[in-house]
């Protein structure tokens, strides 16, 4: 009888523990935010580099599909991976694409691969900037060295130093966008990146000699319109960049000549656009600018690393025309991109110096959802108020293929910004590993040879 | 004449329809996959605000003028660039001034004198009074490994400093129709010779502890041009008449050689350059040389020994080659003052002067010494957004200049036979503001001559589109320093002038 009863009692229990886990199961089923807020849910990084990353369609059960465009009036479906930034641009015309993301030995090139297994368990943080070295002492070899940050500066050192390919040549084109969409200017740029520490493929490895204090060399030269032709600028990122400042020259054609130029101007516009030099890489400015805070991480709508057409016309180096597969909302302001679920390290910087910005949000793709650089799929960007001026979209991408490695190269940033409406479209046709030299492209020569 | 007319004619028809056919896509114009043309087309009107040109009035202008400056320039800049190792260029301009048109007060000049005989190609420039048509710059570069060369007609800049040049002596410049007063300094004035340049790339010097070292080197084998200075009657004359008896022979130096060095390098965090160079000065210096009977504008020279004959006097005007050797210096000091310092000075042991006192022209070889320290710091001085648009840092040069000559004070004659001081200082503010995405630009800067001289110089640029701006520049001269070659002395030369540009 106790038996029964106990037993009915058992049953009773049974009946409502099951109907308590059935809700619980269909509302998680049903709840993507749930299901993402559970640290269980965030793949690690054994997970990740096999590949298993949710779908949108996954945390959504199925509400968004893979294909499915959202704007502003569906928007709600996908909130939850939503930037605050990115709700703004959908609310400003933004119109985007779910999609997917290839597998990770599809983007990053074997060879970084193995340089972070092997270079991120021994890596030492000096200090609060983001210098590193290895267990050693010697400097950082190459690959990200920190797959699994644990707060915010090691999130953002993976950005400083985890860059994938030793240099980067770029074509590029401004495109100044008014709040309607129309475009009012157009320049034409082009830009040498080297790093001169940690290279792994292009000789001379793993430095320059000579240059071993460098971080990297990054110089850019105006080409049109002609009033800007000849425009150009040399910065310098020293490795232990507290120790040794930046160093920046500037080449103006109106003068002929190569001057000496302040820092400083990382908070300065490029050609009069919404993109501040400090904007690229989310965090281009010195490290020792900023404080870190990691606010968590989580899945993210961030662009996706492979598009369905490249944005780039053949012929863009020359004319900078599109390729007019890409669609554009509210004239060119938005190009319509796919957006995928993508595990994301968001992480808050505040300046400890006086600057244009109270604060930025980085939007961090884990590793191995690894560009070549620009690793900061998103970036937000703070006004002196504390109000959200600006968000920076790194657009598409192309996967390139050299000597059997896959490099997934960035289209180039999308600065909106969200007060003014304006836009400023960078697109820059990147070519990596092509054995760039110091002395031949980025120097001061370099400077006055892009100049008239 | 019909040869330049037509020269003129078929080059502007040639850009215009270029510019014509060129699609709004298209940031510039490629005429096939390697070759593209870009350029403008500028009108500019100066207004005269100044007192009457004293030296106009010497040579009969009797009435002040109202316009210091109407002109007309096509410019085409067209470029060949099959590959990274190689490129051709070519700037071509097509200009016409027709101020003497809009302003009957002014005299007949010829405002484009910048010229040579038809039978030297070298200039490559057909022109009239008014109207001219050339190749202003033309040149190859060539990238040999770490061996970069540029052969042609070109500039050489050399230097930091802004509104001095203090080691930038490479070319002569053409004030012969707006004086300095462009705001791209010098960019369109300073005139390209024919040379070689190369620069060869050591980079990384371990054991001097140098990166970025380099050697560059340049020879001009002939192609020498002296300044071009406004002609009489031009509404920027400095110069009044010669008197009658000086029999003047001009001995430029065309055919004859110029060459120069410079090495340089980043030796810790000072980037710095050493320069030597052996070239003409640009400016002529009068030596009186000797006699020659002339009865109807003769002086009576030797009249107390009892000659009673007329004379001219025979004066060359001669043009001394000098060595220069200079150095410039720059270091940053770092954030938070995030100031760039530039040391820049040159001294030339031998440069030519007018010797005071003297009853004829005689040369006087003098050292001079000049250097010049600038700060420039980006500063936040307006709020960082206003009307909706982000307010970038504003760009601020602060610059002193000394010059420092040899012997004692006031005993050499400098421009326009003005006393020259032992010493003489300058200071350079500029102050620079974009706005509202560039579309407007609006600028400050002046000169002052601490022995009481100064220029002004506000400026607003306004930015339409890709393809139009417009400058608004007024220039105007002060003070109690009113000796030739002072800023004082140029008050007649105030002006507002507006450029209207449309690019391509």
């Amino acid at each position: 009888m106790n038996v029964r009863i106990k037993g009915r009692r058992n049953n009773a229990a049974a009946l409502i523990c099951s109907s308590l886990v059935i809700t619980i199961s269909l509302f998680v089923a049903l709840s993507g935010a749930a299901y993402c807020q559970e640290a269980s849910a965030y793949p690690d990084l054994a997970a990740r580099m096999k590949g298993e990353v949710a779908t949108i369609e996954e945390l959504t059960g199925g509400k968004a599909k893979i294909g499915d465009t959202i704007d502003k009036n569906n928007m709600d479906l996908v909130k939850e991976y939503l930037s605050p930034g990115m709700i703004e641009c959908l609310n400003q015309g933004m119109v985007i694409r779910l999609g997917v993301n290839p597998k990770p030995t599809e983007l990053v090139p074997s060879f970084f691969i193995a340089a972070t297994e092997k270079n991120s368990t021994g890596v030492k943080m000096a200090d609060e900037y983001g210098t590193i070295y290895m267990a050693d002492g010697s400097k950082w070899k190459g690959g990200v060295p920190y797959p699994e940050p644990k707060d915010g500066l090691e999130a953002a050192t993976n950005i400083k130093h985890g860059m994938v390919v030793d240099d980067l040549e770029q074509h590029g084109r401004l495109f100044y966008i008014s709040k309607d969409g129309s475009v009012e200017k157009e320049y034409v740029n082009n830009t040498y990146l080297m790093r001169l520490n940690a290279r792994m493929v292009v000789d001379p490895t793993p430095a320059v000699r000579g240059y071993e204090k460098e971080l990297r060399r990054k110089i850019m030269g105006f080409e049109h319109p002609i009033e800007m032709a000849g425009v150009g600028q040399l910065s310098i990122r020293h490795y232990d960049e507290v120790a040794t400042p930046d160093t920046g020259f500037s080449y103006v054609p109106a003068f002929k000549r190569t001057i000496r130029q302040s820092a400083t101007t990382w908070q300065e516009n490029v050609g009069g656009s919404d993109y501040l030099w400090c904007d690229s890489e989310g965090i281009a400015d010195p490290f020792d600018y900023w404080k870190f805070k990691l606010l968590g991480k989580k899945y993210m709508l961030l662009p996706a690393l492979k598009q369905e057409a490249s944005i780039f016309h053949e012929s863009f180096d020359k004319t900078g025309k599109l390729n007019e597969a890409v669609k554009f909302t509210v004239g060119r302001k938005f190009p319509e991109m796919n957006f995928a679920i993508v595990p994301t390290w968001v992480v808050e910087i505040t300046p400890r110096i006086e600057h244009v910005y109270s604060k930025k949000i980085l939007y961090v793709a884990a590793y191995p959802y690894w560009q070549i650089y620009f690793q900061a799929g998103l970036t937000e960007c703070y006004d002196p108020a504390g109000e959200l001026w600006k968000c920076i979209v790194e657009s598409g991408s192309d996967i390139k293929v050299i000597d059997g490695e896959p490099y997934t190269i960035p289209w180039g940033p999308c600065v909106h910004d969200l007060q003014s409406g304006h836009t400023t479209l960078a697109l820059l046709r990147s070519i990596v590993q092509q054995g760039l030299t110091v002395d031949r492209h980025c120097t001061l020569k370099t400077l006055v040879q892009f100049g008239r | 004449m019909r040869k330049w007319k037509s020269a003129l004619a078929l080059g502007a028809v040639v850009l215009a329809l270029l510019v014509s056919f060129t699609g709004e896509s298209e940031a510039r114009i490629m005429l096939t996959d390697s070759i593209y043309l870009e350029g403008f087309a500028r009108y500019t009107l100066g207004v005269h605000t100044g007192s009457h040109n004293p030296y106009n009035e010497l040579y009969g202008q009797d009435e002040n003028h109202d316009y210091n400056l109407a002109r007309a320039m096509l410019q085409g800049e067209l470029t060949y660039k099959p590959s990274q190792n190689f490129k051709a260029f070519a700037k071509l301009r097509f200009t016409h001034d027709h101020t003497q048109h809009i302003d009957g007060a002014l005299l007949d000049y010829n405002a484009q004198p910048l010229d040579v005989p038809s039978s030297d190609w070298t200039m490559m420039k057909m022109s009239n009074d008014e109207a001219r048509a050339e190749v202003w710059e033309l040149y190859t570069d060539l990238q040999l490994g770490d061996l970069w060369l540029r052969l042609g007609k070109q500039q050489i800049s050399w230097g930091e400093m802004i509104g001095v040049r203090i080691t930038d002596q490479v070319n002569a410049l053409d004030t012969s129709w707006h004086l300095t007063m462009e705001p791209e300094e010098y960019e369109n004035i300073r005139i390209p010779n024919w040379m070689l340049r190369g620069v060869y790339q050591f980079g990384a010097i371990e054991c001097l502890n140098l990166r970025d070292s380099y050697l560059e080197a340049f020879v001009n084998p002939g192609d020498i041009t002296p300044n071009q200075g406004p002609v009489p009657g031009n509404p920027y004359n400095q110069q009044g008449p010669f008197p009658a008896f000086f029999n003047i022979d001009d001995k430029d130096h065309r055919g004859d050689t110029e060459y120069g060095f410079r090495t340089g390098g980043m030796l810790n965090e000072f980037y710095f350059t050493l320069i030597y160079m052996k070239v003409f000065s640009d400016s002529y210096k009068l030596q009186t040389v000797g006699f020659t009977p002339d009865p109807v504008n003769g002086r009576p020279f030797f009249a107390a020994e009892g000659d009673p004959t007329l004379y001219s006097a025979l004066i060359d005007a001669r043009y001394k080659k000098v060595d220069v050797f200079g150095f410039t210096c720059n270091y940053e000091i770092p954030p938070p003052f995030g100031t760039v310092a530039t040391l820049e000075a040159s001294w030339t042991p031998d440069a030519a002067w007018g010797k005071a006192g003297a009853s004829l022209p005689e040369i006087e070889e003098q050292g001079e010494f000049v250097y010049s320290l600038a700060l420039n710091r980006p500063t936040t001085i307006l709020p960082r957004m206003i009307m909706g648009s982000p307010i970038p840092l504003t760009a601020i040069t602060l610059q002193f200049v000394q010059y420092i000559r040899e012997g004692e004070n006031r005993d050499i004659l400098g421009p326009g036979n003005s006393i020259m001081e032992h010493t003489q200082e300058l200071v350079v503010f500029n102050i620079k503001q974009d706005l509202l995405y560039r579309a407007l630009t609006v600028g400050f800067q002046t000169i002052i001559d601490l022995d009481d001289a100064y220029q002004l110089k506000p400026s607003i640029t306004y930015r339409h589109s890709d393809d139009w701006y417009v400058d608004l520049v007024g220039v105007f001269f002060s003070g109690a320093e009113t000796q030739a070659g002072r800023l004082g002395y140029l008050d007649y030369a105030d002006e507002i002038y507006a450029r209207f540009t449309y690019q391509f």
